[in-house]
């Protein structure tokens, strides 16, 4: 690397630059920067640089922890699946994020659908899956009560496979 | 501020491996589950939309080439393990940092609705290993002896890694006074004692409301203050010291590992005093070969009469 001081001097313009970026991104505001005719540009370099990042993990609140719950029907009698377990914490977490998307009422629909895909993919005789949202009810801390914290109903999707719900019953009333 | 002691490359190798040392484990923990997450039948159906303004490059290549995406997606996460290998091994460093900051990125907004804050830090650690000189100490590069950067270099990387550290905390800490949670208690509670975390193991803290109560305040007081510890070097090491032990207890706690290792890495880059580095390299390694030019450029300096006294007594 070059030691003319022009060079240091423009790269320390364009690292004062990017943290002035980053900043603007941790206030929320990476937007600002998207109004030009280079907004692709910065996009793509937000992106390669997580300049549009926020920090505010856990704030300025702390939300419910949600699971999903899925139930299928194979044409006799329902099932429950047991919750997804990995050995991996990494998948574990990032299941947690994925369910998180709930709480953003745009993306229930969405969550609901994939975790139905994936219940229909994993059991080929399901005919009707049921998913169900529930979220960990945990009272304050200062009016704790053990029997208080528990798992409860958040929302219900229902879906089903036309397909394999007529092939069931061509095949039955033969 | 203190400028003379950072002017080694040490602390910017330290924080080069560690970084890929978590980004290994974080990527061999999702290679069992890669189609889990990125195959044609994944969890999240909708994952196969990618990110809202996200280039489709991923879809135009697959195209192109006539393969199927997942295929295509699972020969990038490839090489973006072989990229990490590289990186760690100090050789061809920048190449393979660009690389793998392409892949990592892609493969984010590929399934962007799973990525947690680790991936974001990821993607923040590999655009520094792009741009910083990360591999001019304790790597091949530097045993093979390639030219050495001008150490004001080092000094202008330290100060972009405090920078942005110093934002992280701070915004963090201000996004706390939003709410009551952080000051009450109740945040640290509601963290600690849902079931993915301690769960019930951590109820008995209901009875004593004012330790989840202190720690939140402390953790704010912490993350607001970061900046104001970076004037000298014994402060960083102090404030070091007091970050590691909250991401420790973020890890141990919420089972954010590689998320807290990340950030650990990220404040060894920013923090760690490269002279202690160098020290404890000499003392515990005696490997005098990892920074040979440096040495060099030193010794020669002090032939010459070019240093300052302070400079001396390192090139002895």
């Amino acid at each position: 690397m070059t030691d003319k001081p022009t060079v240091f001097i423009a790269a320390a313009v364009l690292a004062a630059a990017h943290l002035l970026s980053v900043a603007f991104g941790a206030a929320g505001l990476s937007a600002v920067f998207r109004d030009n005719p280079y907004s692709k540009f910065v996009y793509l370099y937000q992106s390669l640089t997580a300049a549009d990042s926020g920090f505010g993990f856990f704030a300025p609140a702390v939300s419910s922890e949600i699971r999903p719950v899925l139930s299928y029907y194979d044409g006799e009698k329902w099932h429950q699946l047991p919750a997804f377990k990995s050995n991996s914490n990494e998948v574990t977490l990032r299941l947690g994020t994925f369910n998180g998307q709930v709480a953003n009422d745009k993306d229930t629909d969405l969550v609901a659908a994939s975790w139905a895909a994936w219940c229909f993919e994993s059991i080929p005789s399901s005919l009707v899956v049921i998913v169900e949202f529930q979220h960990f009810h945990l009272p304050p801390m200062r009016k704790f009560v053990q029997s208080q914290a528990f798992w409860q109903p958040l929302k219900r999707f229902s879906f089903t496979r036309p397909d394999r719900v007529n092939s069931y019953y061509e095949h039955s009333l033969e | 501020m203190n400028t003379r002691l950072n002017d080694r490359p040490e602390a910017l190798a330290i924080f080069r491996i560690f970084l890929v040392l978590f980004l290994l484990i974080q990527y061999v923990q999702n290679l069992e589950y890669f189609d889990l997450f990125h195959g044609q039948f994944s969890i999240p159906a909708i994952n196969l939309a990618t990110a809202p303004d996200w280039p489709l490059w991923f879809d135009g290549l697959a195209c192109w080439a006539g393969v199927e995406k997942t295929v295509l997606m699972r020969d990038a996460n490839t090489i973006y393990g072989i990229c990490l290998i590289f990186l760690l091994l100090g050789c061809g460093t920048r190449l393979a940092a660009i690389v793998a900051l392409v892949i990592q990125v892609t493969l984010k907004h590929e399934s962007y609705t799973l990525a947690y804050g680790a991936y974001d830090f990821a993607t923040i650690g590999l655009f520094y290993c792009c741009v910083l000189p990360v591999s001019d100490s304790i790597s091949l590069r530097a045993l093979r002896g390639s030219t050495l950067t001008p150490s004001k270099y080092y000094f202008l990387s330290y100060c972009v890694l405090r920078g942005h550290m110093s934002v992280v905390y701070v915004s963090a800490a201000l996004a706390k006074f939003g709410g009551a949670q952080w000051f009450n208690g109740e945040a640290l509670w509601r963290a600690l004692a849902r079931p993915s975390a301690l769960g019930e193991h951590v109820y008995w803290l209901h009875e004593y409301p004012w330790l989840p109560m202190a720690l939140g305040w402390f953790v704010v007081a912490l993350q607001l203050s970061y900046p104001l510890f970076l004037v000298s070097s014994t402060y960083r090491m102090r404030l070091l010291v007091l970050i590691e032990m909250l991401h420790l207890g973020i890890a141990v706690s919420l089972g954010l590992w590689v998320f807290s290792g990340l950030m650990l890495a990220l404040n060894f880059g920013a923090l760690l005093d490269s002279t202690y580095v160098r020290r404890w390299i000499d003392r515990f390694l005696s490997i005098e070969l990892l920074t040979p030019r440096l040495n060099n450029q030193l010794v020669r300096a002090r032939k010459l009469g070019k240093l300052a006294p302070h400079q001396n007594n390192k090139a002895n």
